[in-house]
């Protein structure tokens, strides 16, 4: 089982998680500044280690931001103030900026969108599509289930070849003749079982009525306050950063942080924002450490 | 008041000959809790079928069907489906969605049931049938009883009036399928709810069933009370399936009182009755001897587990199986059984323990020469071991001799006609002897079967038991997993139980079953006691007879 279930967050509206998420991507993305990358990259990397401290992930991770750094000024040949030429091309220090930037924006939108994938577990992705359609929402469960039953029945189907003495794996043609042969078989199985289903179904009642769709999901004052934050969040973000008050360049020379009321105001936002998967987590945690030594 | 009426019906496929279903007459009152037996093609299903609007099958119909007093096909759609709740054989393929609420759901969101209604019933539905721990589970994990119990409680969920239940404990093991009948009987006690139930394993349902309905090619032969219908057999032609004393009854059928033993605990007092006379006398108990060959097939300390930090499914298990022999084995859900005969066929390494065939360790046999000569498995679904459209070209590559194959389809009773059949359209207990006898092209020393029985009525599994005496008196020795006590009592040499990773009893089929007090077979069960050593109901008879010539 992932250890989805054990975020705290997870238990959120599946909603508001799609609002969320979708919220703090899009300003991670759309912005430049430097300030709001940290503010992506800080609570997630924070969140991250307290669910589950893994140093040598953080390592791999600080390798490829370092990789990714050093690599751009190679490609990226912009700047005003050259350190060295490598085949007569400069190496700006405005593109290893520039590199430093780029690397913790794709580390932040990895960790950020690995997290919500974590979150969204098949059950919230039908109820989330339930709302436009019931039908494709059952089409989605039905192929969901499909999927980890058709493995293991393939898996099944090539152990009973093996031990029919009917698998060739001598060379690579045999072995490609075998796996298509447990392709065929598995789809005349599941032809078959396909045909029992559709059985079931109508039997029980499928295309009689217009579908409704049942969850046990409930909206919470919590789930309202989240979106509306969110929203408030992005929208003060992306209107700072299109009427280019928060706005940062690299070329041809990097532009200062100039710390100004909106920019504190705006990245502070985000900041907490981003935050919000670590405070669940982490007063969830002393709610029950406090009614543990309660008991 | 009258729930189902049936009038002169009689069906047929299309593009068949014979008729499926010949004048049938039934009336069925609420409340009723009905068993429906007879052989595998006898029409039981079809019949089931007539009664669910949505399944009707294409064909030929005359006479007439009235469900709560309007004929079928003018009933209501939504009615139906709300009303008669149809659960089929097979578990998993029944099941439509990924997660178990969602199954739950799915019948009353079909009928666009508001979504406060749906939680209130299936969270009703879940706590009655206490499967409330299944409820946030992927219906891919559960396993085949608990799946069974799903699609029943799917179907109770819109409050049925009538429930039809085809062979709904086919494909479980005996645990699960004596839960889920205690179930359909609680179902029919408590509520009401009217029963028709399908079933090859009747040694639970008879007794408590208020008609047998015995099919017979489409026609219904008997529809009577429990012990009338039981009456109405001899030694002749009484059905396989019918509980063990009531077998016992009509086989030794000497007196003409009415009292037929309907379940063990009669079936052991008319057992008494039999022998009273001669009680004083010692009988010698049955003795059989089993020859011993030479080892074909040594474990040794086997130790297994899927990873390292899962712990062990085989913990130094032994087992030595000698040549000509079939060996059936039992055991628990999980206990390791599908595990063992992997290990044994070399598809899951065991991290200790050896596993010699022909004195030969089989890490050091080739892929290829290991399979084709020395062991095969069958899968338990034997429809994988199939891939074309006619039975007779799956011979074509491993054999080529046509005498071979001519000596194995007359052994294993396959006809010309199934050889042009698609594999996939035969029944099972003709699947099954298809499947032996690819498995044997390959003229192995072993052969490995996974639960071979399952789905199978009691003619199909005891001519399953003769063919497989055919094969082991060729020198073929014979490994079986099975849950089936009786046709393991038909076929074995000797029987062993895994529990906890080992073979904790190992011994000869009788000394294994009139041993056991529990896990044996109906027959072994009725003549504890009182007849020991007979295991099976022929050897009961035998016994009995034996003993009213003393006198």
């Amino acid at each position: 089982m992932r250890k989805s279930f054990s975020y705290t967050f997870a238990q959120l509206n599946p909603i508001t998680l799609a609002v969320y998420f979708l919220g703090v991507s899009s300003v991670l993305i759309l912005t430049s500044h430097p300030l709001y990358t940290l503010g992506a990259f800080i609570p997630i990397m924070l969140f991250r280690s307290y669910i589950h401290f893994d140093i040598k992930a953080i390592l791999s991770g600080l390798l490829w931001i370092a990789a990714l750094t050093f690599v751009n000024p190679l490609f990226s040949h912009h700047g005003n103030t050259p350190i060295l030429f490598i085949n007569d091309k400069p190496y700006t220090i405005e593109a290893l900026f520039y590199g430093l930037q780029l690397s913790f924006t794709l580390t932040s939108a990895f960790l950020w969108c690995g997290t919500a994938a974590q979150c969204f577990t098949s059950d919230k992705i039908t109820f989330l599509i339930s709302g436009a359609s019931p039908k494709i929402a059952l089409i989605i469960s039905m192929s969901l289930r499909y999927i980890t039953l058709f493995k293991s029945e393939y898996r099944k189907i090539r152990d009973a070849r093996k031990a029919l003495g009917r698998s060739d794996s001598s060379d690579i043609f045999g072995r490609l003749k075998n796996s298509v042969a447990c392709f065929s078989t598995l789809f005349t199985n599941a032809i078959e079982f396909s045909v029992y289903t559709a059985d079931s179904m109508l039997s029980r009642g499928f295309m009689l009525k217009k579908r409704t769709y049942y969850s046990d999901y409930t909206f919470t004052v919590k789930d309202f306050f989240i979106i509306l934050s969110t929203i408030i969040t992005v929208l003060i973000s992306l209107y700072f950063e299109y009427t280019k008050k928060t706005s940062f360049y690299y070329y041809p020379v990097v532009s200062r942080i100039e710390l100004d009321l909106q920019l504190l105001i705006s990245t502070l936002l985000y900041f907490v924002l981003s935050l919000l998967p670590f405070i669940f987590e982490a007063t969830e945690n002393i709610k029950w450490k406090l009614l543990e030594s309660r008991i | 008041m009258e729930i189902v009426r049936i009038e002169n019906l009689s069906f047929t496929y299309p593009e068949s000959k014979n008729k499926t279903l010949i004048d049938i007459d039934l009336t069925v009152n609420s409340g009723e809790f009905i068993l429906l037996c007879g052989e595998s093609g006898c029409g039981k299903t079809t019949l089931l079928k007539m009664l669910k609007k949505q399944l009707i099958p294409k064909g030929k119909t005359s006479g007439n069907i009235f469900l709560f007093g309007t004929n079928i096909f003018e009933l209501d759609d939504y009615k139906s489906v709300k009303d008669v709740g149809f659960v089929m054989q097979e578990p998993e393929k029944q099941i439509i969605t990924e997660r178990t609420a969602e199954e739950l759901a799915f019948n009353l969101e079909s009928l666009g049931i508001d979504k406060t209604i749906i939680h209130r019933k299936t969270a009703e539905i879940s706590s009655y049938l206490g499967i409330e721990q299944l409820f946030e589970k992927k219906t891919s994990q559960l396993s085949g009883g608990e799946m069974q119990r799903i699609n029943i409680a799917s179907a109770l969920v819109c409050s049925p009036k009538l429930l039809l239940l085809d062979e709904p404990t086919s494909q479980l093991d005996p645990i699960a399928s004596q839960g889920l009948i205690s179930l359909i009987k609680r179902l029919n006690s408590d509520l009401g709810i009217t029963v028709i139930i399908a079933e090859h394993r009747t040694e639970e349902l008879f007794d408590y069933a208020d008609r047998v309905l015995y099919m017979k090619s489409g026609r219904i032969f008997v529809n009577d009370t429990p012990n009338n219908s039981a009456l109405r057999f001899d030694r002749s032609n009484i059905p396989m399936s019918f509980p063990a004393a009531v077998q016992l009854y009509c086989r030794l059928n000497n007196s003409k009182n009415n009292d037929c033993p309907l379940n063990n605990k009669a079936g052991r007092e008319f057992l008494q009755k039999q022998i009273v006379s001669n009680i004083g006398q010692q009988e010698e108990t049955i003795r059989f001897t089993t020859k011993i060959n030479e080892p074909v097939l040594e474990v040794k300390d086997l130790y297994y587990k899927s990873d390292r930090y899962s712990p062990d499914i085989l913990k130094g298990l032994s087992l030595c199986l000698h040549k000509s022999e079939i060996y059936t084995l039992f055991g628990g859900n999980g206990a390791g059984k599908t595990t063992l005969l992997k290990a044994i066929s070399g598809l899951i390494k065991p991290y200790s323990g050896t596993i010699k065939i022909l004195g030969k360790n089989i890490k050091k046999y080739r892929n290829n020469e290991f399979f084709n000569g020395v062991l095969t498995a069958l899968p338990q679904n034997v429809s994988y071991a199939f891939e074309h459209d006619r039975l007779i070209d799956e011979f074509d590559k491993s054999d080529n001799t046509n005498e071979l194959l001519k000596s194995f389809t007359e052994a294993l009773l396959i006809t010309k006609e199934m050889l042009e059949r698609n594999p996939l359209d035969l029944s099972g207990g003709e699947k099954q002897k298809a499947a032996l006898c690819i498995a044997l092209c390959s003229s192995p020393q072993i052969i490995l079967l996974d639960e071979p029985t399952k789905g199978l009525d009691g003619n199909a599994k005891s001519d399953l038991a003769k063919i497989i005496k055919t094969i082991a008196s060729k020198g073929v020795t014979v490994l079986i997993v099975t849950h089936d006590t009786d046709f393991s009592s038909e076929c074995a040499d000797r029987c062993g139980l895994l529990f906890n990773g080992k073979i904790v009893s190992s011994d000869d089929m009788h000394s294994f079953f009139s041993g056991n007090d529990y896990y044996t077979t109906a027959a072994a069960k009725l003549a504890n006691g009182i007849a020991d050593g007979c295991v099976t109901v022929n050897e009961l008879v035998e016994f009995c007879e034996k003993r009213r010539c003393v006198p």
